[in-house]
């Protein structure tokens, strides 16, 4: 055991990693890589053949309305999120910062939704949401307005949704940024008061550059986050009422599995997507780098 | 806050402070009314009868709780099956990531090898690819070996926590050369220095990941979704999404009363753990 | 009990050298002080030596015998870390007893020797606790009694005293040489402080850029140093050196050497100049010292003088060391040096 031969000490360190290596090989680099390969055939589910198209796929994505509409959803949707998300955990953030009772609390209630399966949040709030029997039309009601047809209406379907993921995670974000603010020096608000800095002043100047490298982060993963969104799609909604919240995930799925089984063109919607959050995860890098260069 | 001290506080700016404050107490309960009674009326509603869960004016308490809705749900189904299944596919989960994942990130940590930035530039990739890209060829791959009909699918794929590893390196690497270089002077080897030195150090990350693991899996629809079309082998979340498109999918009763059965084990945890969670979930968001 | 030598050992971190053909014997029981400015290769001699940063070329041996290529654990030394690298998962006994388990020291002897050691460096009473409950004291002697435990052939002390406060660092050194005393074993001490050189070593060495520059007892490498690099790295405030008129070489002298007069002296040298500043240090006070665009430090034993005033200073023949052009010693018994000398008494 101690005397782990000369060559003992080479492989040991190809020994350990080579499982996970292996893992991570078969299941998320190859599917990727193969993802790509079948973005460039005509393949489908319940045909055989495989012939190779070239960029015949995207063409005829870029041509399709459907697609188009399945884009401008998601982007829809992460923007609404991503701002009404980052706004609000800030918010939150500032306002529950100091560490009382009552504030530790509220931060506990927020961060519930985040560990509970996003399914079971997506079907309280569909019966939450119901245009008949739902508590919010009902509540509506007892104040005297007309209720909302929420998730059955294209013009409200999707800000509904944005409404579940906003209550579903914006609490684990609160949490990060507080968890942010709680390693700024309090001496720098002791200088900053000499200095007879007004609150604006104090968040603007102070507060938000200090948070910065960690509210980046937050705005990265809640953006690759958002475009992933797919269960409370298909549960609450299925992608309509018509197409109206048809979002990209969504589309790759109903296209490979549902109807033709075109997987040669719900890959290369894969690979739209992949080019998305490649470009999301570049910035993220570049930002994590920047930040551990400034420790 | 108030270090204006030089002007004098008069009585109207104190009555305004005190409004100010119960003003801020009121709204904060309200923040906490918003986020804990979805789930109370999850509850709620699970106990009540047809009728009471669409009465109107709603009424936030049952007359008599209704626990006949989960012997319903229970039995609409293979309920005893599909928690089998969802406990069998999260647990495995986890003791396979364990076993991949902190080896790997030891390595990562420690040794510099040929190759290794590579080998852990895939890592830091497959970290960043979500499933929705990856199940279509997965599920293909499990066609072809004929292994659709197994749990495999749901476990297999996550055998390596790209994740996990990136964070337990960050706390290998954390451990201090000297500390390895006393315990060498001691005469441990390898393994010693691994078992008695580094894990004890990098536990808190490990409870971390394998808390965040546990979580996710047990929570995961997408995946299991896309990966089973066999009754047997679904666990409780495909279940349970199934009860909507049932012929119970109005009976929002049992709708919930389904969902009861999936969220209570984790918010009992949480009501008694949440700190624990919490900084856990924290301390893997800041890294 | 062993003697250390190093042969011919050379040390590349990728290509900045940081020793180069070093040779040193440290004799059996001996408490070697390896000293020099940070960055000198003090720390990677101590390491070579214990085989944790193994050298690029060279030997080391222990008692005649060759031990470059064995295992740090199996050379029979132990060595205290300037951050002392407690193992923080281990109870303090744990820390302690983990390198005899790993001997494989049967249980009752263990036991015995934990006892017995623990008691030798006062934390019996802590036995059972976390590092984390520990003052930095308490932990330094942990550190020491995880050391001592082995009973090893050579203590490995790498700054072991420099994250104490100021009292419990004097206190510790005292400590450090009753210890000595009592194992009577080889102790290599590394440090940056000349005070814990100076008040520990049997024999100091000096290093600079990892080049040894001295090796002597503390009297003789403060009394006579045998380079300009010597005579100022020891003692504070450090020697003067001044040129000597009319050549290329120097000479230098010791601030407590000087004696201050208000009236011209009769001596070897004397010279007027202008007292800048005084420092009181409570038992002696300190000048600053001008004369001819030239400053000087003085102290005196005397707080008399004042700032802005003129006074004499003066030295002895014997007090004054001479250097060469290559920043060596020239010795009495060298060509030119009673030229030199008349020289400097001409200043």
């Amino acid at each position: 055991m101690q005397d782990t031969g000369k060559l003992g000490r080479k492989v040991l360190p190809y020994a350990l990693v080579l499982p996970a290596i292996l893992f991570l090989l078969i299941f998320t680099i190859y599917p990727l890589l193969d993802m790509v390969y079948m973005s460039f055939t005509d393949w489908k589910l319940v045909q055989p053949a495989k012939n190779f198209v070239g960029l015949h796929n995207y063409r005829y994505l870029f041509g399709r309305s459907d697609f188009w509409n399945a884009l401008g959803n998601t982007f829809y949707y992460s923007v609404l999120t991503v701002i009404s998300q980052f706004c609000a955990a800030t918010l939150f953030a500032v306002w529950l910062r100091k560490n009382t009772r009552i504030n530790s609390l509220v931060r506990t209630a927020l961060f519930t939704p985040h560990i509970v399966a996003l399914l079971s949040v997506a079907m309280v709030w569909s019966w939450l949401m119901n245009e008949d029997k739902g508590l919010l039309n009902m509540l509506l009601n007892l104040l005297g307005l007309p209720g909302l047809r929420w998730l059955n209406s294209a013009e409200t379907a999707m800000t509904s949704l944005v409404i579940v993921s906003w209550w579903k995670s914006v609490g684990y974000y609160t949490v990060i940024i507080f968890s942010a603010l709680q390693t700024i020096p309090t001496e720098i608000y002791e200088a900053a008061d000499l200095d007879n800095a007004g609150r604006f002043s104090r968040f603007f100047r102070i507060t938000f550059p200090m948070i910065s490298p960690q509210a980046f982060l937050c705005l990265i993963t809640m953006t690759i986050g958002s475009f992933k969104v797919f269960e409370t799609i298909r549960v609450m909604t299925g992608g309509g009422p018509g197409k109206a919240t048809y979002v990209l995930v969504y589309y790759i799925y109903m296209t490979a599995f549902q109807g033709q089984f075109k997987v040669c063109l719900a890959c290369a919607a894969g690979v739209v997507l992949l080019f998305i959050v490649g470009l999301l995860t570049a910035l993220y890098f570049m930002l994590l780098s920047r930040k551990v260069h400034y420790q | 806050m108030e270090n204006r001290a030089i002007q004098q506080i008069t009585p109207l700016q104190r009555a305004l402070g005190t409004v100010f404050r119960a003003l801020n107490f009121l709204l904060k309960i309200g923040l906490v009314v918003v986020f804990v009674f979805p789930f109370l009326w999850m509850i709620s509603t699970s106990l009540k009868t047809y009728p009471e869960s669409i009465a109107y004016p709603p009424s936030l308490f049952f007359a008599k709780p209704q626990w006949e809705n989960f012997v319903m749900v229970w039995n609409s189904g293979d309920y005893l099956r599909y928690a089998r299944n969802s406990i069998t596919v999260t647990l495995t989960i986890i003791a396979l990531q364990t076993l991949v994942s902190v080896p790997a990130a030891y390595a990562f940590a420690r040794y510099k090898f040929r190759g290794g930035a590579l080998l852990f530039g895939i890592v830091l990739v497959s970290f960043m690819v979500p499933t929705q890209l990856t199940f279509i060829s997965v599920y293909l791959m499990f066609s072809k070996v004929s292994m659709l009909k197994t749990l495999w699918p749901q476990i297999l794929p996550f055998g390596a926590n790209a994740f996990g590893i990136f964070m337990l390196r960050q706390s290998f690497k954390q451990v201090p050369e000297e500390l390895i270089e006393s315990a060498r002077l001691d005469n441990a080897g390898e393994i010693n220095i691994m078992f008695r030195i580094m894990l004890p150090m990098a536990k808190s990350s490990l409870v971390a990941v394998t808390m965040f693991s546990f979580i996710g899996h047990w929570n995961d629809y997408f995946w299991p979704f896309v990966m089973t079309n066999t009754d047997f082998i679904r666990p409780l979340t495909v279940a349970i999404a199934q009860l909507r498109d049932s012929e119970h999918g109005n009976q929002w009763q049992l709708v919930m009363a389904g969902n009861v059965i999936l969220v209570l084990p984790i918010l009992i945890v949480y009501v008694f753990l949440h700190k624990k969670i919490i900084s856990g979930f924290v301390y893997s968001g800041i890294k | 009990m062993a003697k250390i030598e190093l042969r011919n050992v050379s040390k590349r971190f990728g290509n900045t050298v940081v020793l180069e053909n070093l040779n040193l014997t440290i004799e059996d029981g001996q408490f070697a002080v390896l000293i020099g400015p940070s960055g000198c290769g003090k720390t990677t001699v101590l390491r070579t030596i214990a085989g944790i940063g193994p050298q690029s070329s060279g030997q080391v041996l222990m008692d005649d015998q060759d031990i470059s290529d064995l295992p740090p654990g199996k050379r029979d030394l132990a060595m205290v870390f300037q951050n002392y690298a407690i193992y923080p998962t281990m109870s303090v006994r744990d820390n302690i007893e983990y390198g005899l388990k790993n001997r494989k020291v049967p249980a009752p002897t263990r036991n015995k020797l934990i006892a017995e050691i623990s008691e030798i460096v006062g934390i019996a009473p802590y036995l059972d606790r976390k590092p984390a409950q520990l003052s930095g004291g308490q932990r330094q002697r942990v550190a020491l009694a995880r050391a001592m435990v082995k009973k090893p052939k050579v203590f490995l002390m790498d700054e072991p005293l420099s994250n104490l406060d100021a009292k419990l660092r004097s206190q510790m050194r005292v400590e450090l040489i009753e210890l000595h005393n009592h194992l009577k074993t080889t102790f290599v001490y590394v440090t940056h402080d000349q005070v814990e050189a100076m008040s520990m070593a049997d024999r100091i060495i000096l290093l600079n850029n990892g080049v040894i520059q001295q090796e002597a007892n503390p009297r003789e490498i403060y009394t006579n140093p045998c380079n300009k690099f010597t005579a100022q790295f020891i003692g504070a405030p450090q020697m003067n050196i001044l040129p000597l008129p009319g050549s290329d070489m120097s000479f230098g002298f010791r601030p407590e050497k000087v004696t201050l007069t208000e009236q011209a002296p009769d001596a070897f040298l004397k010279k007027k100049a202008r007292i800048i500043t005084r420092e009181m240090l409570g038992s002696e006070t300190l000048y600053q010292l001008r004369f001819d665009k030239q400053s000087i430090m003085v102290k005196s034993l005397s707080d008399v003088f004042l700032p802005g005033t003129d006074v004499y200073f003066s030295l002895r023949k014997e007090d004054i060391l001479l250097f060469k052009r290559d920043e060596n010693r020239l010795y009495p018994q060298e060509d030119g040096y009673g030229q030199a000398l008349a020289a400097a008494g001409r200043v």
